[in-house]
């Protein structure tokens, strides 16, 4: 049982690390390559950790294979053109000017039916209000409305609101991060005014803290533990 | 090109890994096949104590690398191995004849199997 454990332990670890090199996507964004590596590694992993018959490195190195042909793939992607449109495609216009390009849909085996579903999800029921429909490679339908039917703006009313910024943690559930109160320009001097202001004395009695590039902060204390 | 460049290199490095375990464990396959095979030809020559030390020498010789055997081969592999040293021995000390010819031919055929499990070609890929 020991060995189920280091075993368990180690490809977890692996795993991991692997996973965190391959890059922050969300399973809809991914590519080909990267959807394969997700698919595939759990069942490597699992393999060596239930089966003592069989060495770690039998899990081991199809993984850490696995891990640099993907990293390679995308790589390639990223500096080709051609080779991205090789392995992830192209995105489709299926709908141009509140018309149905019917040889596109056929060409990506979109259906109508697949088609209505991903416009009413974006709240959109009226074909000739869209100005563009376009299936991304990840699979889902960007809907790009007509000017006509697009909400109004802010600036297309001659206003001109204050841009929003950016808000940096400065504090975390107690802990200050003195980095980002570094990048901010800001010093001990002024959070220890900012804790006067919101009535604490500790950074450890903070749950968050924000400041943006505005100078505008947000503060929440934390709650007394019952 | 860092990173493409470590991807490669890794990958470079396990293929040349794997296929430098797959030399080394046909090499020390063949090395113990060798032994077994001069024994058996010495217990045919009706020399069995010479037999048997050849024998022993093939086991030693195996047992020297089973740590590493170990990391790279199914145990299930590694402990028929050694069962079958353990029978052809003890054919040889307790002199049964006919049981030692056979148990010595199914010694040399696992070694030949373990080895060739590992080797880079079409029939272990496919």
């Amino acid at each position: 049982m020991i060995v189920a454990f280091s075993r368990t332990i180690i490809l977890y670890l692996l795993i991991i690390v692997g996973i965190r090199l391959m890059g922050k996507r969300q399973v809809g964004e991914l590519e080909p390559s990267e959807l394969v590596l997700d698919l595939i590694i759990a069942d490597l992993a699992a393999v060596p950790m239930q089966d003592f018959g069989i060495p770690l490195l039998a899990g081991v190195i199809p993984i850490l294979t696995l891990l640099c042909i993907t990293m390679i793939l995308s790589l390639f992607t990223m500096r080709s053109l051609k080779f991205r449109a090789l392995i992830c495609g192209v995105p489709s216009v299926i709908v141009a000017d509140g018309k149905v390009r019917q040889a596109e849909m056929r060409r990506n085996r979109f259906t109508l039916d697949e088609l209505m579903e991903e416009l009413r999800m974006q709240g959109v029921v009226d074909l000739t209000t869209v100005k563009y429909a376009i299936l991304e490679n990840n699979g889902r339908v960007s809907v790009l409305m007509k000017a006509t039917e697009m909400p109004v703006t802010a600036g297309q009313m001659g206003q001109h609101p204050t841009d929003p910024g950016l808000p940096v943690i400065l504090i975390n559930d107690g802990r200050l991060i003195t980095d980002n109160l570094a990048s901010r320009g800001l010093d001990d001097v002024w959070l220890q005014k900012q804790l006067e202001v919101h009535h604490v004395r500790r950074a450890d009695q903070v749950f968050l803290l924000t400041v943006d590039e505005n100078n505008t902060v947000y503060f929440v204390p934390k709650e007394a533990k019952s | 090109m860092k990173q493409l460049v470590i991807a490669l290199g890794l990958l470079v490095a396990l293929f040349c890994a794997t296929l430098g375990n797959s030399l080394y464990l046909q090499s020390l396959a063949g090395e113990v096949s060798t032994l077994l095979v001069d024994a058996e030809a010495k217990w045919l020559e009706n020399d069995p104590d010479r037999a048997l030390a050849l024998t022993e020498e093939a086991e030693a010789l195996w047992k020297r690398h089973e740590g590493y055997l170990h990391t790279t081969l199914r145990h299930s592999d590694i402990d028929s191995v050694h069962l079958g040293f353990r029978q052809t021995l003890s054919f040889l000390r307790y002199e049964g004849e006919g049981e030692y010819a056979a148990a010595n031919a199914v010694l040399l055929g696992q070694l030949k199997l373990v080895a060739e499990q590992e080797q880079f070609n079409l029939k272990n890929i496919l």
